[in-house]
């Protein structure tokens, strides 16, 4: 399938970006906690923008998504990578008194979530992710992240497709760059398995046996990556922090 | 594994050991500790790094970065 075109139908595995951004990948459609509506999620650097006003597009805008044409939701909240920029400011001034405020935050997760509300009424959601053959296939259970040390992942990415991977640690501490800064996040998870720019925002799921089927699980959502690993924060925070559900 | 609490002292050697050039970052699983580098020239140096009471071990797993 075109992982990089418009769908009619959204699930995990496509395009996406808001219009702050290029493109990424749609996580899939969750269930927002705080109030029981079908929430788009990807990862914060894929939805960037302000809470309420920034338009999600499908595809991204790398791939030719426009808006209001292309449309999909609005960014309702997410969880904060960066500092903010008042605080950036205070610590660039005050940052030798202030040194245990301003000491570096490690963090949980990269990720966002966003309303559906697409601009035209030809586009759906379906729960689940679509496979290389343009079906879309639900993984109903999930794993919180932890004891996952050597057990078989896979995971749909707009632009490495399906790729399956090991997973070689499960509470690593790493520094990941966006552009020329750094963020340290904790308690992730290392995959050693393949993935490219534009695969942020993949859903990752354990694998019960050969191939990937309903009886997997998810385990969180790539959001970084080398040119041999790539890194996974882990479902348990994102229900925690970012308040969505897979499968309810 | 859950996540491990690890002793301050060990936890502050490691904060520091991530602000330098080169450091992808780390792992501790009991008395083993994980560091992951950015490329050899980093491993070489990184696998003269002792901690007394673990074993070291360096990976090189390149940059991570926001895909």
């Amino acid at each position: 399938m075109d992982r990089k075109g418009r769908v009619s139908v959204l699930a995990g595995g496509v395009s996406i970006g808001s219009t702050k951004t290029t493109a990424g990948t749609l996580s899939g459609v969750f269930q927002d906690i705080t109030d029981n509506t079908e929430v788009l999620v990807s990862n914060w650097h894929v939805f960037r923008g302000d809470p309420g006003k920034t338009a999600i597009v499908q595809p991204g805008p790398y791939d030719g998504g426009k808006d209001p044409h292309d449309r999909v939701g609005i960014l309702k909240r997410y969880v904060p990578v960066m500092p903010s920029t008042l605080k950036a400011y205070i610590c660039m001034i005050f940052g030798q008194l202030l040194r245990k405020w301003c000491s570096e935050e490690y963090r949980l997760i990269d990720a966002a979530v966003a309303t559906f509300q697409p601009s035209s009424n030809d586009r759906s959601i379906a729960k689940g992710v679509y496979m290389e053959d343009g079906s879309i296939i639900l993984p109903k259970g999930t794993h919180p992240g932890d004891g996952v040390v050597g057990r078989k992942v896979w995971k749909c990415g707009r632009t490495t497709g399906y790729t399956e991977g090991v997973i070689v640690n499960d509470n690593a501490t790493v520094k990941v760059w966006y552009n020329d800064e750094y963020v340290v996040f904790t308690d992730q998870i290392v995959v050693k398995g393949q993935s490219q720019g534009g695969d942020s925002g993949s859903p990752v799921f354990l694998m019960q046996g050969d191939q990937p089927s309903e009886n997997d699980q998810l385990v969180g959502l790539l959001f970084a990556g080398s040119d041999e690993y790539f890194i996974v924060c882990k479902y348990k925070h994102l229900e925690d922090l970012l308040k969505v559900r897979w499968n309810p | 594994m859950a996540q491990q609490k690890i002793d301050k002292k060990l936890k502050k050697i490691l904060d520091t050991f991530m602000k330098e050039k080169g450091v992808s970052g780390y792992s501790v699983n009991g008395n083993k500790i994980v560091l992951y580098v950015d490329d050899e020239e980093h491993a070489t140096l990184f696998r003269k790094f002792e901690i007394s009471g673990y074993s070291i071990e360096v990976i090189v797993t390149g940059r991570f970065k926001a895909l």
